[in-house]
């Protein structure tokens, strides 16, 4: 299955989801009914004629009763809605990193110099160049035990949060390997559903809480007289719906196993294909398997979130034929470890954490300078053609990729100047970067847009600008988009204010330069639509076109630009052959005013909410657009994976 | 007994209410507490350039080890009073002992600054110049760093002593959050300035 089938998968799991859930809350509501009902039972024994009341239905004649069933039940289901409700509003508000801070976690700065935690960084950042995803902020969880999580709703929220244990227990191919597994989890569209799951399911663990409270406040109800009587029934209901809670999160885990456990199995294959290295993460699971701490995370929120971790945050993984495997987040390890690696026999070594945490850091210091970079050129590794005329190939690699994407990533990485790079993991300098990309090629131009920033910038930053000029404009262009990407964690550091102001300045910037390419101006797009998440409540784009007709002015203007971008000998011809094919009927050549670059804005904005199928064929057209005259321009790669960007679908690098 | 109903409603609404308040202000929390470690960081690249730039001007200022004493001191000092201050962020005893820290030590770069406008050969040495250009630099970062962490500050007291979650912050320990700000006003331009 391609990235597009897996998005496609996603959103009916995603019905799955809501039909599991609305069937949880069926079963939850008959079991409070029955709780309350047994509870006013109980009441009325104890009571006797004492226990008069004025509303009918809490008389117990019968089990059954309309009016009581009316009651308990809305009742209980605007409980269970609002408790969702509220904790998807939360998620939204902060996205994967809420997830993070909720655990514990504390954001890495890019520009930590610590070693381990600079390997770290690195590896994240080889997987997210390489897949063609921005690269997300990286959580530290203090925790001795190993294991990782990837959380967000979309690829602009995403955040990774990794335990100490973690990055001190695993070598660099073991940890690869783990992050190569969350990665997998984003492109396949599982962490957006682990966050929706994760929201809804709140609701039911509250019906438990509110039966917690009505225990403990039995004695404050006691002492008001007028009460008095009902203390037994409010013990006896408070007791009932407690046990009703643990129904609700049973069937909440239940649902949460019926959604992700297969999913690890996938995450775990697909890591390997992306490492190409088997041995990477069998071995982090072996080290997980032998070690004491081996995946626990010590939170008490870590049981609502398990389904997010690399491996059973719970409890000490079970290893062999665990008893409860229903029960468990995760298959058990040595299920994983004996699918990656099938000479596996099922006995794990137990592993010495001093030792192991000695020879990882000699190893990481050893690497020196290079620490964090993969040994580029493996004996597997093929150069690459820099020709690739099959776009059937290309399009099947979006969202799946391969070694080689991996070792070409950490290959461009190293041929950003290193200065440049430090710039970059800077939210201070990173800024200055950010306004060197945007500064025009035109000496007049230019003037204009310092003497304009000059006046809205901190002069520091313009000072900082003027220091990196030089790399930045010599920069080749197929480095610029990692080079943005690279950025965005350190600038999703900022503050609100400080974020404000320079999103005044980019949009300075733009408007002062007016031969802007295409290329710059899906530069500074990406970087505010990857930033934006982070600074405001995010917007989950759900998918209202279907039909690639219904999007045919959107898809000729990103057509038409893409071909204009290539000057290509017959551009109408070629236009039309391509909306032929994708929408049925050639489209004639769009008159220049719908070319402009601001209508590629809204078109993108449109088509961020197409089916999967409905981007796919518009992809497939572009890679054939940038294809057409039978050579490989950087520039136009370039540009169309700008493009996909904007559609969120991850074109990796070729 | 329609009575009990409604006040279970309510006492329930109230809980979701005083939680939603609570996290808020875990979340504020969180987010301050995280623009420390940029801070964290930036201090500390200056903390390490301090030496180098002391080691540098040894050569040139030998009878004025008085000075550079000073200034080593005042720098072990700051890096001792920040690994606190990194411990808890926003607590307002180890955030005062930081800024005055930094204080003492920003008035100690000055001396030695002004030192160094006495002595061409120091002036106009590579190494110290590089030193002083990235210092510079670095003193610019924390004072980004500084701002940002301050700004999150602000959102988290403000929010924190706004009603209705007046009621609870004291109750769930979210005490007053302090900003970084440098005592001495001098410091920070004069550092800046430099040459």
């Amino acid at each position: 299955m391609d990235f597009f089938g897996h998005q496609e998968q996603a959103q009916r799991r995603t019905y799955a989801l809501f039909a599991w859930f609305a069937c949880a809350v069926v079963v939850v509501v008959f079991a409070v009914y029955a709780a309350v009902t047994i509870g006013l039972f109980v009441g009325q024994v104890f009571q006797g004629d004492s226990f008069q009341s004025q509303t009918e239905w809490f008389q117990v004649h019968a089990f059954w009763d309309k009016m009581r069933f009316l009651w308990v039940s809305s009742i209980a289901v605007a409980l269970i809605l609002a408790g969702s409700a509220y904790k998807i509003y939360q998620l939204k508000q902060g996205g994967g990193a809420a997830v993070a801070e909720m655990l514990g976690g504390k954001r890495l700065p890019s520009n930590v110099r610590d070693v381990l935690a600079k390997r770290l960084l690195n590896v994240v950042e080889e997987m997210a160049i390489a897949s063609g995803l921005p690269v997300p902020p990286v959580y530290i969880l203090n925790q001795s035990g190993i294991n990782a999580f990837a959380a967000g709703f979309s690829p602009s929220d995403t955040v990774i949060g990794v335990t100490r244990g973690a990055i001190e227990m695993l070598n660099r191919d073991e940890l690869q390997g783990v992050i190569a597994h969350e990665f997998s989890h984003i492109l396949h569209g599982d962490t957006r559903i682990n966050m929706r799951m994760m929201g809804l399911l709140h609701g039911m663990t509250l019906i438990s809480d509110a039966g917690m409270l009505l225990l403990t406040a039995r004695h404050s109800a006691r002492y008001s007289s007028r009460q008095r009587g009902t203390a037994p029934a409010i013990f006896v209901l408070g007791f009932l719906l407690f046990l009703v809670g643990l129904v609700g999160m049973v069937v909440a885990d239940l649902i949460k196993r019926a959604v992700s456990r297969q999913r690890e199995f996938l995450a775990d294959a697909s890591a390997v294909q992306f490492t190409r290295n088997p041995e990477g993460i069998a071995n982090a699971l072996k080290v997980i398997g032998g070690y004491k701490e081996g995946s626990q995370v010590r939170h008490s929120d870590a049981l609502p979130m398990g389904h997010f971790f690399f491996g059973n945050a719970l409890k000490r993984a079970a290893v062999g034929v665990g008893a409860t495997r229903w029960w468990a987040s995760h298959p058990p390890l040595s299920e994983r470890i004996q699918r990656i690696d099938p000479r596996f026999h099922g006995k794990l070594t137990s592993v010495k954490g001093e030792d192991k945490q000695q020879r990882v850091l000699a190893e990481a210091v050893h690497a020196g300078k290079g620490v964090g970079f993969a040994q580029v050129m493996g004996s597997d590794v093929q150069p690459i053609d820099a020709t690739i005329n099959d776009y059937q190939l290309w399009l099947a690699s979006v969202g799946e990729p391969e070694q080689v994407t991996l070792a070409r990533a950490a290959e461009q990485l190293q041929k950003i100047p290193e200065r440049l790079r430090d710039f970059a993991h800077d939210s201070y300098t990173a800024r200055a970067v950010c306004y060197a990309l945007l500064l025009s090629a035109d000496d007049e131009q230019r003037r204009v847009q310092m003497s304009l920033l000059e006046k809205s910038a901190d002069k520091n930053v313009l000072r900082e600008m003027l220091d990196i000029q030089r790399e930045v404009m010599d920069l080749s262009t197929e480095l610029r988009l990692p080079l943005i990407d690279i950025m965005l964690p350190a600038l999703k550091a900022m503050s609100k204010p400080q974020y404000q102001t320079f999103v005044k300045n980019i949009r300075v910037l733009i408007k002062a330069n007016h031969r802007i390419s295409l290329f710059e101006y899906m530069l500074q797009r990406l970087l505010l639509r990857h930033l934006k998440p982070s600074f405001s409540s995010i917007e989950i784009k759900q998918v209202k076109y279907h039909n690639a007709r219904d999007l045919s002015a959107e898809c000729g203007c990103v057509l038409g630009i893409l071909i204009g971008y290539g000057a290509h000998e017959e551009p109408e011809a070629l236009l039309e052959t391509l909306t032929t094919e994708l929408l049925g009927t050639p489209m004639p050549w769009p008159p220049a005013r719908l070319l402009q670059l601001t209508r590629l804005d809204e078109a993108l904005t449109k088509l961020e909410c197409a089916a999967p199928s409905v981007k796919k064929a518009l992809l497939a057209a572009c890679i054939q657009a940038v294809l057409a005259d039978g050579l490989l321009h950087v520039k136009e790669s370039e540009a169309l994976r700008a493009i996909a960007d904007g559609m969120d679908c991850p074109v990796p690098i070729i | 007994m329609e009575v009990l109903v409604i006040v279970l409603a309510v006492i329930l609404s109230l809980i979701i209410w005083v939680v939603a308040i609570y996290n808020r202000l875990v979340k504020l929390k969180n987010r301050f507490q995280n623009a420390f470690s940029q801070i964290d960081v930036q201090l500390r690249r200056r903390y390490d350039l301090i030496p180098n730039l002391v080691e540098t001007a040894k050569g040139y200022l030998k009878h004025e080890q008085d000075t550079l004493q000073k200034v080593i001191e005042a720098r072990n000092h700051a890096l001792s009073a920040m690994k606190k201050a990194s411990q808890n962020p926003g607590d307002g005893k180890l955030m005062q002992a930081l800024s005055g820290a930094e204080g003492v030590l920003g008035g100690a770069m000055i001396n030695l600054n002004a030192l160094t406008e006495a002595y061409p050969d120091l002036k106009a040495d590579q190494t110290m110049q590089q030193l002083t250009e990235e210092l510079t630099s670095t003193e610019n970062r924390v004072s980004f760093a500084r701002q940002a962490y301050n700004d999150e500050v602000m959102f988290y007291n403000t929010q924190r002593e706004t009603f209705p979650d007046i009621l609870f912050s004291a109750m769930f320990g979210f005490h007053l959050a302090e900003l970084f700000e440098v005592t001495n006003p001098e410091v920070k331009e004069a550092v800046r300035v430099n040459f």
